[in-house]
């Protein structure tokens, strides 16, 4: 009886499933029929992973400047409160200083977003998006690391990732950033997200700048231009090191009262008379072999008072004797034939052909024309005071590439600091080096043989290698006054010369301003010269790891946690000298480390892995392939 | 012991072996491409315990259950108060217990262990069934549980859970005044409940459910995902393992809650249509062992098995369609985990054991036909009509 009501209900029961399998299935049968349109992005999430700027590496690869990650600070004030903005500001002061008047903009704007701080440090980052303000966002941005700080002129600064000096603003549109990547990710909901990636478009870095310099010359360089400075109580120095060859500009330095070594300029003194000598062989107004008398002084022109001295009574000296002893009275007098042969305006336009009162075309900025004024504002013994260095402005650069000229048999080469670059896409360019021919071979080598005497048996013989041969010419002129005339005992010491004689590879000069004591270019210059071409010649016979000198590199490790302890970089692909470069600075804070090399060529496995400790590291395996 | 397994309904167990082997297909879709498919072995794991418990719980003597009535409510209450107390806690929500590596759901077996004790407390008052004290103390036996459920908090058990109340209610034969007066007293406090007793995510999914493309990131997103995710499947589906949607993972709870999402844009409303017609076997041949079994502890038995099976499959495919709020339940035998797959293959085992101690065949045939006994396929094929016909 009981069980009968039971089956009753249990139909009805069943009756209310079919309904319900019915409607479930028309249900399922509208969507499938009629699917509903998918958005594309409600669905995904989007991270941009920002490009970075560019490195800037010296002619071996080694990076001069690279990028920390920094932090750019935004305030976007729609739709906060004043207070809400007060309590912001408040929490931003406590990090970093904010200026009176940024802080009245962003309190009297309503809307707008304002950069309140650029390229704060991860941890301050962290810091302030420790916070949870919402209407402070971070966008991470570049901050160039000066590795080497005393290149800093040439490669110039950064602001908001844009180049305004140096390289960086020359090279700007190679340097910055190129695509913003992305990464999409699935997105599930408000609270779940997961880290499923569906697509990764790579962010597209700057292109890598390869400049000419040498960090291991440069600094070199720079040690030797501070000791000689400071041996003999300079004001300043400079000093430049250049590719003979190509114009490539290997290394150069100014201290003290020399801002710059294409900007400053100074009388070239008796380091011209090669490039006048040069003139006058090429115009066939003399000959190498033609004599002069010298008396001790002479007077260049009946119409000018103006007495030129030597600093000694030569007596008969040869054209090429002149240049070996620095005969001024035997210069003067080739200076003579050359006017007389082809008048002012010709000498002039052999001076301007040889660079000077002209751009040598560097691609740096800054650059000086120097001082090289035309024959119709020449007075009568301005062709002789030029011919021996007074009266004319050069920059070391300037003079560099006249010598250079010489040493390169009468072709001329563009200075330049830039070798190549490499673009995003992989694809290398070379920068042009442009040539052009000044003097023929015969006359350049003549005044090569010159050079070389100079440093054998005249008044260069202090710069004088043994086992290279080294050419040049040595300079001392005298200051020029602001006031007029020039100082009584104030000179520039010189040396410009290059080697090796015959094919010649590296063109050097030197230039003491103001040395004490000793002044004459022979003593204080030449010294120097020969100690740049010893140690460049070590350093490429070889000895290329032989980093000492207090010049390191600031940053070499720049991977660096909040502690200060470094971490071990990525060194796969890179050469051996690279990784000894490194290992050389990690040595010095870690002195067990071993370094364990295996094959040459680049690195290919490194063990331990990137992101170690360096103090933890006992040795250091690589393993090489070509 | 193959008499044990005489008169077993096969169409009930190939219908559940076919859908476990659909579910572990499923599964392994689902986790396809996904950094790891361990839920895809637990399942296998899981897959072949179902099937054993099936098998080992349909030689169970069924009657002797209702002996234990309070200890199966005793277990209950225990299994339902300790996640509260130690349980594990994934999703935000305690509903699980850790027992070594695997964690299991109790409020899956509560819900079972509740019908065989409902059926056993309705069978003893069959004569009362009507009577306030019955109501009371049923709804009371239930209550407990279900707010115990709700506070893990799984809101979804624990109205499917009074809804199996109800059910069986309904099929005990409590009178059509009673059912109509206690309606009443629900409806007038659903805007109670509504307002003090729901959460604010509770209430979030609810007006997701009413609306979802109001907020289509946050509350509304898993309706919408799932509704593009079937709506991607078409008539025939993107085909198996090429579900673009299964494949971004852009679904949650794709291989538990919302597998059928998958199914369905994969295998298109035509695969999807074969699986609810599997489900619609399965509950027709409960109806069969319903309307068969001899006593009024079997009938309610089977009837709140069923009642379990139909509100758990609508509930899942309906919230995957968008007909009904999204809850946390299991489709049953597809569904990835374990405690849901073993729960209803207990059940289905006791189903199996009421089935096999049914009235025969023959006895329900001769009664419709006057005496005769018939084995006639054309009676047979009638049959359902004429047991309908025959009760009324």
């Amino acid at each position: 009886m009981n069980l009968e009501l039971l089956k009753k209900r249990s139909s009805i029961f069943r009756s209310i499933v079919f309904v319900l399998a019915l409607v479930i299935s028309l249900r399922f049968f509208s969507y499938s029929i009629f699917p509903p349109k998918i958005k594309r992005f409600d669905r995904i999430g989007r991270v941009f992973l920002y490009p970075h700027r560019g490195v800037i590496r010296d002619i071996n690869g080694i990076v001069l400047v690279n990028n920390d990650i920094a932090y750019d600070v935004y305030v976007d004030v729609g739709g906060i409160s004043l207070k809400q903005k007060n309590e912001i500001l408040e929490k931003l002061e406590s990090q970093f200083p904010l200026s009176k008047r940024l802080k009245e903009r962003v309190l009297s704007s309503n809307r707008g977003t304002f950069l309140v701080r650029s390229g704060i440090a991860l941890r301050q980052a962290k810091a302030i998006a420790g916070y949870g303000f919402k209407n402070v966002v971070l966008i991470p941005s570049d901050k160039r690391v000066l590795l080497y700080p005393s290149l800093s002129k040439i490669i110039g600064r950064t602001s908001s990732s844009y180049g305004i000096s140096g390289l960086e603003k020359k090279y700007d549109v190679i340097l910055s950033p190129k695509i913003k990547g992305e990464l999409l990710y699935a997105r599930h909901g408000k609270y779940k997200l997961y880290g499923d990636t569906l697509e990764e478009k790579p962010a597209v870095n700057g292109g890598t700048v390869y400049t000419t310099i040498d960090v291991n010359i440069q600094r070199m360089a720079e040690d030797i231009l501070k000791a000689t400075v400071d041996k003999y109580k300079g004001a300043g120095g400079e000093i430049v090191v250049m590719d003979t060859k190509n114009g490539g500009i290997r290394a150069m330095a100014s201290t003290g009262s020399i801002g710059s070594v294409i900007g400053d300029i100074f009388e070239p003194g008796s380091s011209i008379k090669p490039v006048t000598v040069s003139i006058g062989l090429e115009t066939r107004s003399v000959k190498a072999t033609d004599t002069f008398y010298s008396k001790g002084y002479i007077r260049p022109s009946p119409l000018s008072r103006v007495i030129i001295h030597d600093i000694d009574k030569y007596g008969t000296v040869t054209v090429a004797d002149a240049v070996r002893v620095s005969c001024n009275v035997g210069i003067v007098n080739v200076a003579k034939k050359i006017v007389d042969n082809i008048g002012e305006e010709g000498f002039y336009k052999y001076l301007h052909a040889f660079g000077f009162g002209n751009f040598t075309g560097v691609d740096l900025e800054g650059e000086s024309r120097g001082i090289l004024r035309p024959p119709s504002k020449w007075s009568a013994v301005d062709y002789a005071e030029i011919a021996i260095g007074q009266g004319i402005g050069v920059t070391a650069l300037q003079l560099l590439d006249a010598i250079s000229t010489i040493a390169n048999g009468g072709v001329m080469v563009k200075p330049h600091i830039v070798d190549r670059i490499v673009l995003p896409d992989g694809s290398e360019r070379y920068i042009e080096t442009k040539k052009r021919r000044i003097i023929s071979e015969d006359t350049a080598i003549a005044v090569k043989k010159m050079l070389r005497s100079v440093v054998t048996n005249g008044t260069g013989i202090r710069a004088s290698v043994p086992g290279i041969e080294v050419a040049g010419k040595t300079g001392t002129a005298q200051k020029p006054s602001p006031q007029g005339g020039y100082f009584k005992n104030k000179y520039y010491s010189i040396f410009v010369g290059f080697y090796p004689f015959d094919t010649p590879k590296y063109s050097i000069i030197i230039v003491v301003d103001d040395p004490k004591g000793k002044y004459y270019g022979a003593d204080v210059a030449a010294p120097a010269f020969r100690e740049m071409v010893e140690r460049i010649v070590s350093y490429e016979r070889g000895n290329r790891f032989a980093l000492t000198g207090d010049i390191a590199p600031v940053n070499m490790i720049n991977v660096m946690n909040s502690s200060g302890e470094s971490y071990l970089p990525d060194l796969r692909g890179k050469t051996l000298k690279d990784v000894f470069v490194r290992y050389e600075q990690w040595k010095k804070k870690y002195p067990g480390m071993q370094l364990k090399i295996e094959g040459y060529g680049k690195v290919v496995i490194q063990k331990p892995n990137p992101g170690t400790l360096l103090s933890k590291i006992m040795t250091l395996s690589i393993k090489m392939k070509p | 012991m193959l008499s044990k397994f005489k008169n077993v309904d096969w169409t009930i167990v190939i219908v559940i072996l076919i859908l476990l082997i659909i579910g572990l297909f499923a599964v392994y879709s689902a986790d396809y491409g996904k950094s790891s498919n361990v839920t895809f072995h637990k399942q296998i794991l899981w897959t072949f315990t179902s099937i054993i418990i099936l098998m080992l719980v349909s030689l169970v003597d069924y009657p002797m259950l209702r002996d234990y009535k309070w200890i199966f409510y005793g277990i209950s209450i225990v299994l339902l108060s300790s996640p509260l107390i130690i349980g594990k806690e994934i999703g935000g929500a305690k509903r699980w217990l850790g027992i070594g590596p695997l964690s299991f759901q109790p409020s899956e077996f509560a819900k079972l262990f509740l019908i065989i004790f409902l059926s056993a407390f309705l069978e003893e008052r069959s004569n009362a069934i009507s009577t306030l004290r019955t109501w009371t103390l049923s709804f009371l036996t239930f209550l407990i549980p279900a707010v115990e459920i709700a506070l893990e908090p799984d809101l979804g058990t624990a109205v499917i859970l009074m809804m199996i109340w109800f059910g069986m209610m309904f099929v005990a034969g409590v009178s059509y005044k009673s059912i109509v007066i206690f309606l009443i007293i629900v409806l007038l406090s659903v805007p109670l409940f509504y307002n003090f007793v729901l959460r604010d995510y509770q209430r979030a999914r609810i007006q997701a459910f009413i609306n979802p493309y109001s907020d289509i990131r946050g509350k509304g997103y898993h309706m919408v995902q799932s509704i593009k995710t079937l709506g991607s499947g078409g008539l025939f589906g993107r085909g198996y393992l090429r579900g673009p949607q299964n494949l971004k993972n852009l679904l949650p709870e794709e291989d538990n809650d919302f597998i059928f999402a998958i199914i369905g844009e994969e295998l298109g409303f035509v695969g999807s249509i074969v699986i609810i017609f599997l489900y619609f076997v399965l509950m027709l041949r409960c109806f069969r062992v319903i309307l068969h079994a001899k006593d009024v502890f079997g009938t309610l038995l089977v009837s709140g098995i069923t009642i379990m099976l139909v509100l758990q499959v609508f509930e899942n495919i309906g919230m995957v369609v968008g007909l009904l709020p999204i809850t946390g339940l299991t489709l049953p035998f597809i569904s990835a985990g374990g405690s849901s797959s073993t729960t209803f293959a207990m059940a289905f085992g006791i189903a199996i054991s009421v089935g096999k101690k049914g009235s025969k065949i023959g006895t329900v045939e001769k009664r419709i036909v006057g005496g005769q006994y018939l084995e006639d396929k054309s009676v047979k094929k009638r049959r359902w009509k004429n047991s309908k016909d025959s009760l009324e």
